[in-house]
Formats: structure tokens, C-alpha cells, sequence
């Protein structure tokens, strides 16, 4: 009888008014979504490519020119210039993954790509990037992610209201429950099948698109299991709620006071929470400080100088390199201006690993901020992803930095055997790390965790429910 | 009879539990942001004037060396956080806070905080026009969306309506109690808002701050009473409490959470920013190509030469009476701007075609007219952004068209040898920012301010509909 039950509240589902515009407009927002995170990652990976390119393309043109050097075919100004340490480049870019088309993430906000060499400081390795529309910024993407965090949760609940208080209003339950169907079966099956109908569209249409766009295979699967766990998570938290309210009106209420706590009034909170916890510091009086400290070691470039010629004596003879004396002391100015701000920046660095330590802590009681780090680091697009690509990037830049500083300061040109042990390019994927499985792997049992503990409250709850 | 249906329905609200409920959510909400907000403003400023002292000293200290070369380590333009901004933030998050004015380069705001936060950020972030956009129109409508259709539901409408009174009166007095209620709640934040921004933000960069907290006031109460009124109307129109809290909530939704972050995403892929590395190159593929396009930098140098040794009637560089260095670089300066005035003026028309999306939008929903509003009058949009840009940038060209003309004047026959010290670098100013007037800034506003009062009105028309209706049926 419960089967003539569920087959009764499919048909009535499937006729219902408001399942397939539901299903529609999520659909086309799910598609609209794909299709602008897929121009987005078009036109960076685009973009990535390029700038390696052209960056490569210089640093060829810089080799070859040694070759010939080296085999006698320069003379004048090309023989002089030739070998310069100064004119040395790498490219660093962070090349995005695929899945970077379902979750843009922090992508958009951080510099993908550096051109490393000789000049600037690891504080300025990173500059004019900041072209973005700062409006769009402050609204966010909309993309995959943005359509399964928040509206994928509303068609749930558009779908999943009334499933227990509308035949409650109407006496329906008491007639439904004199058949041998419990009230939990019934509001499972309703709920669970409203779930499939929307969940599944929408995540076999991810998975299409992430698979056409060639996003590795498992990290395509984790991000799709993380949205289906908060799904589930959605769904269960639903079957709760509505054992706790008598009319729709208040289930109503309910689930979109819930829905607007959870998705918009909890993370901002939490925001502001971890902000006032640890403050980040000044960047304006990063800023000052590091000019400061620049007129202050460029007034002692000299001295520097000196001293670290008596350390090297092996440097002093010079190498005939065309290089003017600024350049020469360059290197050691901007280490010292390095070293002098170096607990500055440390500040800047502990005070966002502690506020992300606040955060991993306390992600577990915002279920949508869990799954959102989650997709982050599964599509390589995390805070943490853009922090390891600005720690490799730097690391490239001090050990250039150290073999071409010695020769500037020497005046020596590079040789050919020099050149090519420079560390080469970067080319930085985030989803080759451990991170993304590991935050994936946590989202899933966590929300696997919570809608069973929430499916079991229900389940007390609807056992006890009377028509 | 009026008075007496306010005051019914004013106590059974309050009794009833649901209204005490969300006036405490708001408030706690809305004193969160306000202590957030003020925090951070302060801190800013704080922070922003100890730098520009510290900068100043720099500047002042750079020691004896050729004015080209301080032109290049230059000054830095550090944006003022305006006293409003506790109440809107706007763009600041996510706009530049600090300019590098150097030779050569119209750089960009860098240091934008938003790059300091974690990724919560990006859910959006506490503050009071967050709550009185997003969080004040929820709670309106769950206040008002079942005002009447409860007690059509009861049967009390009809005992209501046979005392003699018209449906318009009664849904006028409805409409009076919620707004009582919102002004019971909102005139002791208002001015706890004021005592607090008086008592902890010391200075304020804005000229007219007190008309635009004014119209700021004004708009959001105008905002409300679009909520309000339309909250009352659909609780008159629907057939049940259920149905007009349903329709109540999806209006929510739509208008205040789907349709701004639509309307967003689309002005963006509608008018896309240029990728930076691409924008940099196209910027320096035109300054090395000349302004007619093909002539090369050395050969411009030659023609200004020549130009030079004609005027003064000598033969070489060298017996000019003047530094010739620093009126090439000043000429290449000039020709610099020309090009970032294209192409940033490009990027800056793109930007604003892209908030015009947003605009149209806000016929869809009221929250897009108001956000602009609310950006525009806390002096954290767009357009305030734009205009501390360019006054910075007209800053960069001040000081470096000294320091070359200093060169050009002052080095005859030194060429870079020549030496600038501290007596020229306190002859170059500093920048002091000057916030615009709302008169300044042209009539943008007026528009969002039209369209608000268009929703007002349309809310209005709904309500008075819905009375019509409600006589008939009722």
C-alpha cells in the first residue's frame, strides 16, 4: 500500500505547478553558470598561456644570444650586452584547472602570473593586476558553485514545504496515515524523490561540463560528491524542520529564515568573527614602512656594498659586464629591504594562517562555508592555493635572485653552462597538492555526518507525529 | 477608530512574539555591523594618516640624488576611508587603497583588503547596508506579509470591515502600525549610529557628510516603505497566510538575493575588463609607437632635439643652455598620458557600462537602486573611487612634470649627473585629496533616487489595488 502511496505522490509531483518551472529555472541558471565559469577559464588559461609564451620567448632569445657569444659571432654592443644578468627572465604562472570553470573561487581575485628575473622585490613581484571591476568582485561570480550553495538549497525548499504540513492542513494526513504508510515513510519518500529531481539535473549537468572541459576525473567526482552530500544535507535538515511546525506558514518561515541564516547572515557573521579575532595589519603602513626602509638602505648601498665585497673577495675583480653602478648594488639593497621587512610581512602571514585556523575550526557549524572551501580546493582556485603559488613564486625568485645578484655585483656576464642551471619557469597547478582531497575528503563525512544526525532527529520526530 | 486599529494591531504583534523576535535579530545585526564598521573606519584612518607622515618623511630624506630618480620612487596616494563608510562600505573592500605615483606608469590601486581576508569574504560581508538591504526587507515582509490574510483566515476581517470602516483605512492603518514598529526600532539605532560615529572617527574626508547622511536616511526609509507597503498589499491580495508568505519570501529572494548577483554577472560578461598582462601591453606597444604610430622612441628623441637646438640657434646637445634629458623626459611623459588617458578612460567607460546593467536592473529590484544609492551617497562607489583615482593621477603628473622641468631648468650640460636635495623635494607637494560634493558629482543619483521613488509608488498603487480588491471580496 505505501508503494500506491509513493506512486500516487509522484503523480502528483509530475503534475504539479510549481516542480518544473523549478526545475527549469535551476537548470538555466546551472547552464547560464557553466557557461560564464567556462569563459572565465577560457580566457585565463588563454591568458596563462600566453604570458609564458612570450615570457619563453624572451628568455630563448636571451639564449641563443649567449650561444652565439659563446661561438664568437657577437661583437660591439651585442658582444657587450650579451650574457647580461639583468636581462635574465622566468615566466610564473598559475595555470588553472579545468575545474576552475565550476568554481572560480579566489581565482579571480589574486595575479596569476609574474615575470621573475634580476629587478624588484618580492613585495612588488606581483603589481597592476588589480584591473578587475571592483563591483563584480563584491558580488561575487555566478557560477556552479554559487547555483548548488544557494539555489539548489531554495528549489529544495520550494519543493519540500509542504510535504508533511500541507496534508496536515488539509486532512490529508489523517487519511494517508489510515493506510499502512508511517508518516516518516511518507515524508521520506516525498522529500528524497524532490531531492533526486533536482539534485541529479543539475550535477549530471556538472559533470557533463567538467568532463567536456577535461577536469581530472577524481577531482570532478570529489566536487560532485561534496554537492551531493550537501544536498543530502539540505534534504535532511528539511525532514527535521518540518516536524517541528504545524501550519505551512510557519514551516515556511522556517526554512527560509534557515536558509537565509545559513547562507547569509552565519558566514557574515562568521567573517566579521575571524576578522576581529585577528585583525589583519596595515597594508598602508606596510607600504610606508617599506619606503622608509628603502631610503634608508639606499643611503648605505656603499657600506653594503663594501661588506659584501670583503665577504667575496672572489667577486672583485670584475667581469667587464656593462652594468651601471645602481645596478650593481641593486641586489643587495632589495635583500636588505627584504630582511628589514621580513617581520612584517610575517605579520601578514600569521595573522591570515590564524584566521584560518579560526576558520577551519569553525567552518563545521556553517555546512554552505565547508562545502564552499571544498569546491575551492578541489578546483584548485583556494585561498591556499594562491599562497603556494606566491611561496613557489617567490622561492623562484631568490634563487635567481642569488645567482644573478653575484654576477651583478661582479660585473660578470653569464656564461652558456651558468644560464641553463637557472631554475627554469613556473608553472604552478594547485590541484596536484594534497589539500583538495583532504578539505574534499573532510566536507563529505562532515556533511555526510550531519544529515544523518539530522535524518535520525527527524526520523524520532515523524515516528511521533500524530495527523 | 484609526488610532485604535493601530494600536491593536501594534500589541498584537508585539504579543504575539514574531515581531519582538525579528526586531532583536535587526538590531543585534545592525549594532554588529555598526561596532565592525566602526572599528575598521577608525583603524583605517589611523593607520592611512601615519602613513602619509611617514611618507612624507621618506620622501623629504631620499638624500641627494637625480630628481629622475625620486621621480621614479615618486609618492604614494593613500585613499581616505569617508566617516559614512560604517555605514556602507561599498567597493572598499575591493578597490585599490593605496597608488604608486611614478615616473612613467599610471599604476593601479593596489592593496585592495579583501585580498587580505579569507575566502568567507566572499559570502559577503557584515555591515549595515547589508543589513538594511538584505536583512530589513525579510524581516519587513514576515512582519506585514500576513497581517490581513491572517485575519481574513480567522474570519476577523469581515467582523472588521462591518464596523463601518473601508478597507482603506484599514490597510492604511496596518501600513501605519508595521511602520511604527520599524521607527520604534530604527530611531534609537539612528542615533546610537550618530553618537558613535561623532564619539570614535575623529576626521572625515567628505565636505557635505551631512546631507548625504540625509538622503542616505531618507532612502533607506524610502527603501522600507517599498517593502512595507508592498508587504501589506500581498498579505491583502493573497487568499491565505500561506500564500502570501510564500509570495512574500520569493519576492525576497528574487529582488533582494537572485537579481542584483544576476544583474552583476551579466553588466560583467556583458562589458568584460581586459586581462591585465594584455592591457599592459597594448599600453606599452602605443607609448614605444609614437603618437602617430611609427615613430620610434630614439627617433622622437632626434626631432625634440633638433626642435631644441633650433629654438636656442646652437649646434649640439651640449651648448644647449638647458638639460635636454629632462625635456625629453618630460615630453615622453606627456605623450604617456595621452596614452593611459585612452586606455584607462576605456577601462573606467567599462566599468560604468557595466554598473549600467546593474541599473536597468533596478527595475527588476528595488535593491539595485538602492545599493548604488547607498555606495554613492556613503561616497564608497564607483564613482568616488574614479574620482580619487584621477585626482591622484593628476597629482602624478604634477610632481613629475616639476621634477623634470626642475632637470630641464636647473642641469644644463649635467644630463642625469644632475642633483636635486632636500630643499627641491619640499617644494613638491603632497597629496592632499579632496573628496567631491554630491553637486560635483552630477546628477547619476537623481536617477536611482527616481527609480526608488518609482517603486515606491508602484507599491503604493499595489496597496491601493489591493484595498479595492479586498472591498469587493471582503
Amino acid at each position: 500500500m505505501s508503494r500506491a502511496v509513493a506512486s500516487l505522490d509522484v503523480r502528483l509531483l509530475l503534475r504539479s505547478r510549481m516542480l518544473w518551472p523549478v526545475l527549469v529555472a535551476l537548470l538555466a541558471a546551472g547552464a547560464y553558470a557553466f557557461a560564464g565559469g567556462v569563459d572565465r577559464y577560457g580566457e585565463r588559461a588563454d591568458a596563462a598561456s600566453a604570458f609564458a609564451a612570450e615570457v619563453g620567448g624572451r628568455a630563448g632569445t636571451f639564449r641563443d644570444t649567449l650561444a652565439a657569444m659563446e661561438r664568437g659571432e657577437l661583437d660591439g654592443d651585442r658582444a657587450r650586452d650579451a650574457g647580461l644578468p639583468t636581462r635574465v627572465v622566468r615566466a610564473a604562472v598559475w595555470v588553472p584547472s579545468p575545474l576552475a570553470a565550476l568554481s572560480p573561487g579566489q581565482a579571480g581575485l589574486y595575479p596569476f602570473f609574474a615575470e621573475v628575473g634580476f629587478f624588484g622585490r618580492e613585495d612588488a613581484l606581483f603589481s597592476n593586476y588589480q584591473l578587475d571591476n571592483p563591483l563584480a568582485l563584491q558580488a561575487g561570480p555566478f557560477d556552479l558553485g554559487f547555483v548548488v550553495l544557494y539555489l539548489l538549497p531554495l528549489a529544495l525548499l520550494v519543493l519540500g514545504f509542504d510535504v508533511l504540513a500541507g496534508d496536515r492542513e488539509s486532512g490529508n494526513l489523517r487519511l494517508l496515515l489510515a493506510h499502512p504508510v508511517s508518516a516518516a515513510r511518507l515524508v521520506w519518500t516525498r522529500l528524497l524523490l524532490r531531492a533526486a529531481l533536482v539534485t541529479v539535473p543539475l550535477l549530471a549537468l556538472a559533470l557533463a561540463g567538467g568532463l567536456i572541459v577535461g577536469s581530472p576525473p577524481i577531482g570532478l567526482l570529489a566536487w560532485v560528491a561534496v554537492a551531493s552530500a550537501y544536498a543530502l544535507f539540505w534534504t535532511a535538515l528539511i525532514a527535521w524542520l518540518v516536524t517541528w511546525f504545524r501550519t505551512v506558514q510557519t514551516t515556511v518561515l522556517a526554512l527560509v529564515a534557515t536558509w537565509a541564516l545559513l547562507l547569509l547572515v552565519l558566514p557574515s557573521a562568521l567573517h566579521a568573527l575571524v576578522q576581529g579575532l585577528h585583525p589583519p595589519p596595515s597594508r598602508v603602513t606596510l607600504v610606508a614602512e617599506a619606503r622608509a626602509a628603502q631610503v634608508r638602505v639606499e643611503s648605505a648601498a656603499a657600506e653594503l656594498m663594501a661588506e659584501y665585497m670583503h665577504d667575496h673577495p672572489e667577486l672583485a675583480n670584475g667581469g667587464g659586464a656593462a652594468i651601471a653602478p645602481w645596478m650593481q648594488t641593486h641586489h643587495l639593497v632589495s635583500r636588505e629591504v627584504e630582511r628589514e621587512l621580513a617581520p612584517l610581512q610575517a605579520r601578514f602571514r600569521d595573522s591570515l594562517d590564524a584566521r584560518q585556523r579560526v576558520l577551519s575550526g569553525l567552518q563545521f557549524l556553517v555546512p554552505p562555508v565547508l562545502a564552499q572551501r571544498a569546491f575551492n580546493e578541489t578546483a584548485g582556485t583556494s585561498l591556499a592555493a594562491w599562497r603556494a603559488f606566491e611561496s613557489c613564486t617567490f622561492s623562484l625568485k631568490r634563487e635567481l635572485g642569488e645567482v644573478l645578484g653575484r654576477h651583478a655585483i661582479a660585473a660578470r656576464p653569464l656564461d652558456a653552462a651558468t644560464y641553463d642551471a637557472l631554475p627554469p619557469s613556473l608553472e604552478f597547478r594547485a590541484d596536484a597538492g594534497r589539500a583538495a582531497p583532504l578539505q574534499a575528503g573532510v566536507a563529505l563525512g562532515w556533511l555526510l555526518l550531519v544529515a544523518v544526525l539530522l535524518g535520525g532527529l527527524a526520523q524520532r520526530r515523524l515516528a511521533r507525529v500524530q495527523p | 477608530m484609526y488610532g485604535t486599529v493601530v494600536r491593536r494591531e501594534l500589541t498584537e504583534s508585539w504579543r504575539e512574539g514574531r515581531t519582538p523576535a525579528l526586531a532583536a535579530l535587526l538590531v543585534l545585526l545592525a549594532v554588529a555591523a555598526a561596532l565592525t564598521g566602526w572599528q575598521q573606519v577608525a583603524a583605517v584612518q589611523a593607520d592611512r594618516d601615519a602613513a602619509r607622515v611617514l611618507d612624507r618623511e621618506s620622501w623629504e630624506s631620499q638624500g641627494t640624488r637625480n630628481p629622475h630618480s625620486a621621480a621614479h620612487f615618486g609618492q604614494y596616494a593613500f585613499r581616505p576611508q569617508p566617516l559614512l563608510s560604517v555605514v556602507d562600505p561599498g567597493i572598499s573592500e575591493f578597490a585599490g587603497t593605496a597608488i604608486w605615483l611614478e615616473a612613467h606608469s599610471q599604476n593601479v590601486g593596489a592593496h585592495r583588503p579583501v585580498e587580505d581576508a579569507t575566502e568567507i569574504a566572499r559570502f559577503g560581508t557584515l555591515s549595515l547596508a547589508w543589513v538594511l538591504q538584505v536583512v530589513l526587507p525579510l524581516v519587513v515582509l514576515v512582519m506585514t506579509a500576513t497581517m490581513v490574510a491572517a485575519e481574513r483566515e480567522r474570519g476577523t476581517l469581515r467582523q472588521l470591515l462591518a464596523t463601518g470602516q473601508s478597507t482603506g483605512h484599514l490597510l492604511g492603518a496596518k501600513l501605519l502600525a508595521a511602520v511604527v514598529t520599524l521607527v520604534l526600532i530604527g530611531l534609537p539605532l539612528l542615533a546610537l549610529l550618530w553618537l558613535g560615529a561623532r564619539a570614535f572617527v575623529p576626521a572625515d574626508p567628505l565636505p557635505d557628510t551631512a546631507s548625504r547622511a540625509t538622503a542616505i536616511t531618507l532612502g533607506y526609509a524610502a527603501y522600507a516603505l517599498v517593502f512595507v507597503t508592498a508587504g501589506v498589499a500581498i498579505s491583502a491580495l493573497a487568499r491565505s497566510p500561506r500564500g502570501a508568505l510564500a509570495l512574500a519570501l520569493g519576492a525576497w529572494v528574487v529582488a533582494v538575493v537572485l537579481v542584483p548577483r544576476v544583474a552583476t554577472d551579466l553588466g560583467e560578461r556583458l562589458h568584460p575588463v581586459p586581462e591585465a598582462n594584455a592591457f599592459w601591453a597594448t599600453v606599452r606597444a602605443d607609448m614605444a609607437a609614437g603618437p602617430d604610430g611609427e615613430t620610434p622612441q630614439s627617433a622622437r628623441r632626434a626631432q625634440l632635439l633638433d626642435a631644441l637646438l633650433d629654438e636656442y640657434g646652437v649646434g649640439s646637445e651640449a651648448e644647449l643652455p638647458v638639460n635636454f634629458a629632462g625635456y625629453f623626459l618630460q615630453a615622453e611623459e606627456e605623450w604617456g598620458n595621452e596614452v593611459f588617458d585612452r586606455h584607462f578612460g576605456e577601462l573606467w567607460a567599462r566599468y560604468r557600462d557595466s554598473e549600467r546593467v546593474r541599473q536597468r536592473f533596478a527595475l527588476l529590484s528595488p535593491t539595485l537602486a538602492m545599493s548604488r544609492l547607498s555606495m554613492g551617497m556613503a561616497g564608497t562607489d564607483l564613482a568616488h573611487q574614479q574620482h580619487f583615482v584621477s585626482d591622484a593621477e593628476a597629482h602624478r603628473r604634477d610632481i613629475i612634470e616639476r621634477l623634470n622641468m626642475d632637470m630641464a631648468e636647473h642641469g644644463a650640460g649635467q644630463g642625469f649627473r644632475y642633483m636635486g636635495d632636500e630643499t627641491l623635494w619640499r617644494e613638491i607637494p603632497d597629496f592632499d585629496y579632496r573628496a567631491p560634493t554630491l553637486a560635483g558629482l552630477g546628477a547619476g543619483y537623481r536617477v536611482d533616487a527616481a527609480v526608488l521613488g518609482a517603486w515606491l509608488l508602484v507599491a503604493i498603487a499595489l496597496l491601493v489595488f489591493a484595498a479595492r480588491r479586498t472591498g469587493r471580496r471582503d
